[in-house]
Formats: structure tokens, C-alpha cells, sequence
């Protein structure tokens, strides 16, 4: 089954969407921070990351940013996920090279058809 | 009738009857002679007339009662002079008709009555037996009568009568004489007087002093006791009182209307008028009732200047025994018109004062610093404010140029394109301005040229300090950004852990839904649909405080229509299959792009199906959208309705439908969730986007809503006047934004189209002044100016751009049909388009100056795909367009293609290297212009550094540099070429 990197700060999100994943069958890893995220995208294989937006030490646009200029981590799929539910958060994550982009409070389902969409080649 | 008798007593003194006493031929002749020689050596009228009795008392002669009379006016005879009539007067009066001599008077010839006992028409007097009457004629006008009388009946023969018409010829003679002598000495002092007054009433400008002096020179002048002056006011049309001398009370300020009284009679007629008995005129004036102790007769005259009514001036007699006679008349009349014209000039005067005054209060003691300048600016007097504001006293300040005085070199520029306006036109703006201590204020300025018939004869300028009005309203700003700031927050804040409460229910619910736990599934479904609900809420609150705050933004893109309304409906599906509803969509599929802010429209449209699918039960739902042409001049509108067969509602429920909270009552929300906010807002954004909604509903038959936006929502939703709204860069997407200044509207209609179509963001202005105000506003990536221009013209406004720091990098294009590419590059202008222009050289003039937008075109030389297709993203997520070379030639060939407006280069390529295309480039001079920026991983050598050296922009390390790094390295290096642009004239391609 697929791997995803799950990067989210705030425990419950992590925690609650870490668990209707894992139910749903994916592998998940959790990073903390933006930097952590980075990190383990670089050192690991994932199938694709889950990237909130609002993160402590170096915030989601910019992860997304170190990960996509990193060899190898060009294409592979990020979701953004941020609470931000204002226009422009959407254009602003898909510059920083977000593959697609979603809202917080999470509608898994919603969020399962994206993750799927990408994950079988719709990049 | 009772005729006048004298009480003469005539001495008998013994003599015979018919016989008199007299002296030799010789005596009488030499008596005569002597007469003759005193009466001619008389000086005045009562002189000739003394010297006429007492020389016809003579001894020689033997006459022994004489008298002289004088006709009055009336015709009235006055004893001037008599020898023998002791009881009688001087100036006793005889009544025109009465006494033998009225004869003499009445046919102009000498009469004799030899007999007066026998005259049955006099009654006879005392002792008086003849008498001789002889008139006194001058020019064959009679003026007066000789009587001689005798006590004896037949005294007088023919000798007598030749002697008597003798001596009164000559006393006529000599009365025609002495009269004509006063008469010239009354001109002369007549005129003397009236000189006296004039000059002095000239010296007069005073108004009520001079009032007062007019009339009491009138009075001294016709030697009257009283007289009143008046006004005529034409508001009320009416002539007021404004001073009097010598009648009974002060009559100033009365009022009199035309036609009342005698002044008003004057004031209607224009003519001068006499009352010889006041009190018994019958158009007196009611107001005058109680004079009649000081005023007997009344003399009038108008004031005039040519035919306009001044004012009236009347003069009064006391006694009752003078009246007013045609000399009095005629001095009136000189006096008059010198009166008029003085109490006008000092009218004149006395309100030019009363403005000049007010003026200088008003100046004194403005707020505002005002100061007057020459036409060439230098300062020529200011008020204590202009002191008090920039710390100049006035002998610092005058004769000083204004605008070094208060200007350092940032703005002086500036200044002298107000000062060099002013002069003709007003001028207006808002800038700093340097105080004597160096410090720097913020003035809001205007300067007006101030003509006197039509020439210019100086400036007055006015600075009004509104450092701390811009400190408050920065304040205000930062507190309301402060307050916005406060708000994402809070949201942030909020939905965090509703993000937890919303998705912890729904797992254990799908948990309980799994161990089949109804009774637990249906209790966390009310949680987690409370928490979607709240959350609903804060969205909505959110969005409603952002507007309210005036910090909702447009996002503005270019998309099509049907592919927001294929999501939308499809989003909004299972909330129409709740309701067991349908929903139709009406879309053709060739509407056309909308530019408008996706998001909101789509969030519209939700709000507008979900309300319809809430108040709707298996019914019909239909979107259709269409175009209609705009109400205003604009493309054409799109027209979104949202059709439902729902409960409709009533005329008040739609009456209070787009109030925040206000669901048609209070119990719907109960009934149908929602927050009530979905209309306000709905309504608020196609507002935002210049558009509108409107509902048709009829209770139980259902509703339609139905959005109007313009085709372009940018260039509806800003109004002329309104500030502009403040786009993110980043939302700004592919648009530059040029600001036209033009003074024809066809021209700038036509700009704006072409611009618009090509993706632009067009501001414009209708004038120079105009033109500058909207570049420090809008800050446009460039300006297309126009040269001939009323008011402040294309080359003021282009000095003004390029003398303000804050606008000088802005690139301005002149599109003009003047001729003077020289002048306009000298000036500073980027380039310059003559009319009419052409469309496609303007298009790749401005997008070469268009900023951070899709029409800055990048070529990018790079032979690694990786790396080039990275690059590529980043750039194209900046909105620019990118062009991807694999080696050397192939960029020379897209270049020639498509000149870039910047190029990035990699060295390290086959075929051709980029030492060798950066070679090929510069051989050419319009090429070479383009920025290169370097971007390799080879490490340079002294001697390639040498090769690249003035030659490129930058260079930048691979993997030493961030996304941010070449983002901010593109946009340094296109600054700096707008800057070159202002020096050297660029060749236009």
C-alpha cells in the first residue's frame, strides 16, 4: 500500500488523520515540523506527502519549496492542507509547487479522491 | 380786500397851492448833474436808490416826497427808499394791483394825478394833492417805481416829467448795473463755495461722516436753517434717512417709499421741486407731521448720477416770510450731482474697505498658511499662520523664492511643476514641504493664479499642515490591519479544534456505524453536524467582518464559465438529492471567459443551490447562466439564476432578505440551518465585483435569485473616485498595470480595451493633475501620457513623475502626436509612440515594461531537463511567460523569435556554450540591451569571470540559490533596466 508522509504540527489533526488513513489501508509517517518533513522526504521513500501549511520552523510553502529542489523529490505528489480557507491560499501553495491543495477541517473523503487522483499517475 | 393807506403827514409849511418853491435853471441843472454823478458812483442797488431820493430833495429841484419801489418777484412793489415819508418803513410791501403807482408799473409809462382827491380807484391818503409815478425800466422790463408827491393838488408840470424820466433812466441804468455786478459776485462766490465743498467732501471717504458733511454744507451753502439727506437702498427700493440738521427732531432712519413725501416725489420724478408751504402741502409725508415749527418751506432735489437714483437731498426754512427762489434752485442743482458722485465714491469705498478688511481678518487669523508671490514666485507678503507652520518670520521670508525656501532637493521638482501651474491654472496637491529647522511636514497644497483684468499679476499659494491627519490615518490603518490580523487568527484559532471535534465524531461514528451502534451513531451525528454548522459560522462571520472592514479582497482571474458551473453542481448534488429535489443546468458551452474572483463566485452560487435546495421539497431546481448587454457601457454582464419551486416568500420577507441574520423568520433557522449570512454575503461580493443580485419570489410558488457580473469585475469594481483596491502581488497574476493619461475619452476607451484584452490592469487619468494623483496611488508598472493636454501638460506631468523619487522608475510612454522625440527623452520618458498608434509595437513596448507579469518573457538556456523544467515552474508560477532553450543556437533562434525581456543562462551546453551565445548577443546592440543572468555550477576561472565581465547581470551558483534568490535577482535586474531606459534613449523596435 502507498506511503505517505503526514507533516502536521497540531497533535490531534496528526493523530486523528494519521488513524483514518491508516484504516483506510495507507502506510503513514509523521513529521512535526517543516524542516523534519524535508528531512525524511529527502531520506525516505514516500508516495506522496500530506503538507500543512502552518508550520513551525519552516512553514509548509517553504518545505514544499527545499523538497521540490531536492533531486529526485521533482514530481512526486504534495497535497496542501492549511486552515486558511481564503482565496489565494491555493494559488500561493500551488507556486510554492504543491501538487493540489485542500482545507482544513479535513472531509476525508474528499481528501481520499485527491490522494487517489494523484497517486494513480493524474499528476 | 383792504387797500394799503399811508399815514403821510405832509408839512403845508405855507406854500401856495399848484405852486413849488425852486431854484434857477442853472441850480437844477448842476442838482441834476451832482445826482447824476452820485448815483453812478454808487456800489450796490440800495446805494443807487438812497442817492436817487436824496438827490431829487435838492433844494434846486424842490421836491419834498419821494419814494423808490422795487418790484419783488411776486410783482409785490418794496420801498427801497424814501425822503418825506417818515411813517413808513424801509421795505414796507405794496400788493401788486394797489396805489396809484401800480399804473406806472402796469404800462411802463410815466402818470400824472394832478388831482389824487379825485381818483376814486386809490384811496385817497393824508394831505396828498399830486403825484408823479414813473417807472423804472431796464431792457423794457419794468423793475421798479419813482413816486413824487405833492401836497398840493397840480404841483408838477412837464418840466417836472422830463427831469423825473431823466433821473429814472439813469437810476434804471444804475440799478441794471449794480444788480448785474451782484449778481456775477453771487456766481463767483457761488462757485467758490461749491469748489470749497467738493474739495472737501472728495477728501471725505468715510461714508457716514461724508453724510454729514454733504448735508451741512448744503445748508451752509444755501443759507437755509435745516435740511435732510437720504439713500436710496435698491434692495428694499426704498430711500432711508441718514441725516438731518435743523428741523424739529433727528429724522435718521426714517424710511420713506418712492413717491412719499417730497424726497420720495423727487426721487421718482428726477426733478427738483419747491414747497413754498409746507404745512400745507398735501403730499406731505405722515412722517413728517410734527415739523412744523422748523420747516415752512421745502426746498428738493434728487440725487443722480446720469439716471441712476443716489439718494435725495431736501433744505428748510424756518421762517415763514422766506421762500426758495430760482438762484437757490440753481445752486441746488450744481450741488446735487458733486453730492451723488461723492456719497457713491464714498459707498464704493467704504465696501471695497469692508471687503479688504474681512479679507485680511480672514487671512490674519486663518489656520491655513497663505502667502501671495510674484508671478516669478517670489513671496510678496504671507499671514502669521505661513510663520507659525514653516518657522519663517516675514523679514526672512520676503522676496525670497517660495519654493527654495520650503523645499529640500526631493521636492523642489515638484513644487516648481505646482508653482509653474499655478500661474495659470489652480493647482492641487499633497506632499512635504521642509520647515526653517530642516524638519519635514506633510502639507495638502493649492495655488491659484490671481489676475486683475485678465493679466496675471502673481500667485497665491496655501498650505494646509496635515502631518498628523496622514498620522491618524496611518494609525487607523495599522489599528484596522491589526484588527484583520486578529480575525485570521481568531479563525485559525477556532477551527483547529473544531477540525479535531468535527473529525473525531465522524470516526467514532463510522466506529459505531461499524459495531452497529445506532443509538450512538445518530447522538455523534448531531455532534459532528453542530460542529460543521459552527464552523459554517465562523466562515461566514469571517468573511462578513472582512468585507465590513473593507479587507475582503478580489482574487481576479480569466476562466471559463462552464467549468464553475460542471463543479458546481456537482458539489452541490447530494444537498439537492436531500430534498428529493432535481436540478436542471442551462450553460451553453460558448459563454465566453468571465474575469472575476473564482472563489467568490463559486461560493455565490453555492450559497444561492443550497439555499434553494433547503426551502425546496421534490421540486424543481434550474441554474441557468446567460450574457445580456451591461447596463453601463461595459462588455456585456453574465447573468446567473438560480430558479427554485420552493415556499417563495412575501413582499416583507424580501424586503429584509439581504441583512446579515435576518432568515425570512426566526423560526427558519430552526427549521432549515444555515447561518443567515449566506445572502448578505452573497450579495456583498457581486457588489465587490461591481455586479448585483435580485430576487422575484411569490409566496408557495417558488423563488428566482439572480447574479449579474460584469464581464470584467476589475474594471467595474473600481469607481473613478475610489481608492483603488490593494491587490497581493501574488494574486495579481498575470496582469501589469498601466495607467493612461489622456484628455480625450475616445482615446482612453480604446486603450483601455486594447489593454484589457491583452491582459492589462488599466487605471485612467483625464488629465495631468489627475494623471499624478492616480500614479502615487496606483503605482502603475508604467504610464502612457499624452503631451497636448488642457491644464498640466504631458511634459509638466512627465518632469513632476521623474522629479518624485517615489515615481521616478516608473517607465512612461508617450503616445503624442508632437513631435519631439528629443524633448521627451531629455525629459526622461521611456519611449515615445507617435499617434496614431500602433497596436502591436505599443503591446511590445508595454510588455517590455510591464512588470512582474505574463508578458515579462523569460528565455531560459539550459540543457538539463531537471533543472530547466524546475526553473520553469517556479517562473511560470510568478506569472512569467518562459521560453526553454537546449542549447546556444537554439536561443539565438527563440530570441529572434520572440525578443526575452530577460535571459537566464546556463555556460555548460553542447553545440553552443554560453560564453559563445552571450557572444552572438552582444554583437548586436539591441540584443545586448536584454539583462543575462548567469545560472551555472561551473566554478569560474579569473579568466571566464573576464569573458562574462560587463557583460551580465548576475551569476548565481547552482544549489546556491533559492527560489526566492532568483525571484528576487529577476526582479533587481529588471528594475535596474527601467532605470538605464531613463538615461539613454532606447531604440525602439
Amino acid at each position: 500500500m502507498a506511503r505517505v508522509l503526514l507533516v502536521e504540527d497540531n497533535e490531534l489533526n496528526r493523530d486523528m488523520l494519521s488513524r483514518r488513513l491508516i484504516k483506510k489501508g495507507y502506510e503513514v509517517e509523521m513529521a512535526f515540523d517543516g524542516a523534519q518533513g524535508v528531512e525524511m522526504a529527502r531520506h525516505n521513500q514516500y508516495d506522496i506527502i500530506l503538507m500543512d501549511m502552518s508550520l513551525p520552523v519552516i512553514d509548509g510553502w517553504e518545505a514544499t519549496r527545499k523538497i521540490r529542489s531536492s533531486g529526485g523529490l521533482e514530481r512526486i505528489p504534495i497535497i496542501a492542507l492549511t486552515a486558511h480557507a481564503m482565496a489565494g491560499d491555493r494559488e500561493k501553495a500551488m507556486a510554492a509547487g504543491c501538487s493540489d491543495y485542500d482545507t482544513k477541517p479535513v472531509e476525508i473523503e474528499r481528501l481520499l479522491g485527491k490522494m487517489t487522483a494523484l497517486l494513480s499517475g493524474g499528476a | 380786500m383792504v387797500a394799503l393807506i399811508r399815514q403821510i403827514k405832509i408839512s403845508s409849511s405855507g406854500k401856495e397851492p399848484g405852486k413849488r418853491r425852486r431854484g434857477t435853471l442853472a441850480q437844477r441843472q448842476s442838482a441834476l448833474l451832482r445826482l447824476s454823478a452820485e448815483v453812478a458812483a454808487a456800489s450796490d442797488e440800495a446805494g443807487v436808490c438812497q442817492r436817487v431820493v436824496t438827490g431829487l430833495r435838492d433844494q434846486a429841484l424842490g421836491y419834498d416826497f419821494i419814494g423808490l419801489f422795487m418790484l419783488a418777484e411776486n410783482g409785490d412793489r418794496i420801498l427801497k427808499a424814501s425822503v418825506g415819508w417818515s411813517d413808513v418803513p424801509l421795505n414796507w410791501r405794496v400788493k401788486k394791483g394797489d396805489g396809484l403807482s401800480d399804473r406806472a408799473i402796469a404800462d411802463g409809462k410815466l402818470h400824472y394825478t394832478a388831482s389824487v382827491a379825485k381818483e376814486s380807484s386809490y384811496l385817497p391818503s393824508l394831505n396828498t394833492g399830486s403825484e408823479v409815478d414813473v417807472p423804472l425800466k431796464v431792457d423794457e422790463t419794468t423793475i421798479g417805481v419813482l413816486v413824487v408827491e405833492s401836497a398840493e393838488p397840480n404841483a408838477f408840470t412837464p418840466a417836472d416829467f422830463k427831469v423825473l424820466n431823466a433821473v429814472a433812466d439813469f437810476a434804471s441804468l444804475a440799478i441794471g448795473r449794480a444788480r448785474l455786478l451782484v449778481s456775477e459776485r453771487r456766481r463767483a462766490d457761488e462757485q467758490q463755495a461749491l469748489l470749497d465743498t467738493m474739495a472737501d467732501l472728495s477728501g471725505q471717504l468715510e461714508l457716514s461722516k461724508l453724510l454729514h458733511a454733504v448735508l451741512g454744507r448744503a445748508v451752509a451753502l444755501l443759507g437755509v436753517t435745516g435740511g435732510e439727506l437720504a439713500i436710496f437702498d435698491e434692495a428694499t427700493q426704498e430711500l432711508v434717512v441718514v441725516a438731518s440738521e435743523g428741523i424739529s427732531r433727528d429724522s435718521s432712519g426714517t424710511h420713506l417709499k418712492l413717491g412719499e413725501g417730497a424726497m420720495g416725489r423727487v426721487a421718482v420724478s428726477h426733478e427738483p421741486m419747491i414747497i413754498p408751504n409746507y404745512d400745507e402741502w398735501a403730499g406731505r409725508s405722515t412722517k413728517y407731521a410734527d415739523v412744523r415749527d422748523t420747516v415752512q418751506a421745502v426746498m428738493c432735489a434728487p440725487l443722480l448720477i446720469g439716471s441712476r437714483l443716489v439718494g435725495a437731498i431736501a433744505s428748510t426754512h424756518s421762517d415763514p416770510t422766506r421762500n426758495f427762489g430760482a438762484d437757490d434752485l440753481r445752486l441746488l442743482q450744481l450741488f446735487a450731482p458733486q453730492a451723488a458722485i461723492a456719497i457713491e465714491n464714498a459707498r464704493l469705498y467704504t465696501s471695497a474697505q469692508r471687503e479688504k478688511q474681512y479679507f485680511e481678518t480672514v487671512v490674519l487669523n486663518s489656520p491655513v498658511a497663505i502667502v501671495t508671490l510674484e508671478v516669478d514666485g517670489r513671496i510678496t507678503s504671507m499671514n502669521p499662520a505661513f510663520e507659525t507652520l514653516f518657522g519663517y518670520s516675514q523679514e526672512e521670508a520676503l522676496g525670497r523664492d517660495l519654493d527654495e525656501l520650503i523645499n529640500g532637493e526631493q521636492t523642489l521638482a515638484e513644487a516648481n511643476a505646482y508653482t509653474t501651474q499655478a500661474t495659470h491654472k489652480a493647482a492641487k496637491g499633497i506632499g512635504k514641504r521642509k520647515r526653517k529647522d530642516g524638519t519635514l511636514i506633510d502639507v495638502e497644497l493649492a495655488g491659484v493664479p490671481v489676475t486683475v483684468e485678465g493679466q496675471n499679476v502673481g500667485i497665491m499659494a496655501l498650505y494646509h499642515d496635515v502631518t498628523d491627519l496622514l498620522q491618524a490615518k496611518s494609525d487607523a490603518e495599522s489599528a484596522n490591519q491589526a484588527k484583520s490580523r486578529f480575525l485570521a487568527n481568531m479563525s485559525h484559532e477556532l477551527r483547529t479544534p473544531l477540525n479535531a471535534i468535527i473529525g473525531y465524531s465522524e470516526m467514532l461514528k463510522e466506529d459505531a456505524e461499524e459495531s452497529g451502534n445506532d443509538a450512538s451513531v445518530a447522538d455523534l451525528e448531531k455532534i459532528r453536524s453542530s460542529g460543521k454548522h459552527l464552523l459554517a459560522l465562523i466562515n461566514d462571520v469571517l468573511d462578513l467582518s472582512k468585507i465590513e472592514a473593507g479587507k475582503m479582497e478580489l482574487y481576479l482571474e480569466t476562466f471559463d464559465v462552464r467549468t464553475i458551473i460542471d463543479d458546481v453542481a456537482t458539489t452541490v448534488l447530494p444537498l439537492i438529492a436531500a430534498n428529493a429535489n432535481t436540478l436542471d443546468v442551462h450553460c451553453a458551452p460558448d459563454l465566453g471567459l468571465l474575469r472575476a474572483d473564482l472563489t467568490k463566485v463559486r461560493q455565490m452560487l453555492l450559497n444561492l443551490l443550497s439555499n434553494a435546495s433547503k426551502f425546496t421539497e421534490k421540486g424543481r431546481i434550474s441554474l441557468t447562466v446567460s450574457r445580456e448587454p451591461a447596463r453601463s457601457g461595459r462588455e456585456s454582464d453574465f447573468l446567473f439564476s438560480i430558479r427554485d419551486s420552493g415556499i417563495g416568500m412575501t413582499h416583507e420577507q424580501i424586503g429584509r432578505l439581504f441583512e446579515a441574520f435576518a432568515q425570512a423568520e426566526a423560526s427558519t433557522t430552526r427549521r432549515y440551518g444555515g447561518t443567515g449570512l449566506g445572502l448578505a454575503i452573497t450579495k456583498r461580493f457581486s457588489e465587490m465585483m461591481g455586479g448585483s443580485v435580485n430576487v422575484e419570489s411569490e409566496p408557495g410558488v417558488g423563488s428566482t435569485f439572480t447574479i449579474r457580473i460584469p464581464q470584467d469585475a476589475e474594471a467595474a469594481s473600481r469607481p473613478p473616485d475610489a481608492g483603488v483596491t490593494d491587490l497581493d502581488p501574488e494574486s495579481r497574476g498575470t496582469a501589469g498595470r498601466i495607467l493612461v493619461i489622456d484628455d480625450e475619452s475616445s482615446v482612453r476607451t480604446l486603450m483601455r480595451r486594447f489593454l484589457m484584452r491583452e491582459g492589462f490592469t488599466v487605471v485612467e487619468a483625464s488629465g495631468g493633475e489627475a494623471g499624478l494623483e492616480s500614479a502615487r496611488q496606483t503605482r502603475p508598472d508604467a504610464i502612457t501620457l499624452d503631451v497636448m493636454m488642457p491644464g498640466m501638460d504631458g511634459w509638466a506631468v512627465l518632469a513632476a513623475i521623474k522629479a518624485d523619487p517615489a515615481l521616478t522608475d516608473i517607465p512612461v510612454i508617450m503616445l503624442t502626436v508632437v513631435d519631439d522625440k528629443k524633448l521627451g527623452y531629455s525629459l526622461g520618458a521611456a519611449e515615445y509612440l507617435m499617434k496614431p498608434i500602433d497596436r502591436e509595437h505599443l503591446k511590445r513596448v508595454l510588455t517590455r515594461y510591464g512588470s512582474a507579469g505574463a508578458f515579462l518573457r523569460v528565455l531560459l538556456v539550459e540543457d538539463d531537463t531537471p533543472t530547466s523544467e524546475l526553473m520553469t515552474r517556479i517562473l511560470e508560477s510568478e506569472g512569467w511567460q518562459v521560453a526553454v532553450a537546449r542549447n546556444g543556437r537554439e536561443g539565438l533562434e527563440l530570441f529572434d523569435a520572440s525578443p526575452p525581456s530577460l535571459i537566464l543562462l546556463d555556460l555548460m551546453m553542447p553545440e553552443m556554450d554560453g560564453f559563445d551565445f552571450l557572444e552572438a548577443l552582444r554583437s548586436s546592440p539591441r540584443k545586448s540591451e536584454v539583462p543575462v543572468v548567469i545560472v551555472t555550477a561551473k566554478d569560474l576561472t579569473p579568466a571566464d569571470h573576464r569573458r562574462l565581465n560587463g557583460n551580465v547581470a548576475a551569476v548565481l551558483q547552482k544549489g546556491g540559490y533559492s527560489r526566492d534568490d532568483l525571484l528576487s535577482e529577476i526582479a533587481s535586474r529588471l528594475g535596474s533596466r527601467f532605470r538605464q531606459h531613463h538615461t539613454a534613449a532606447p531604440e525602439v523596435s
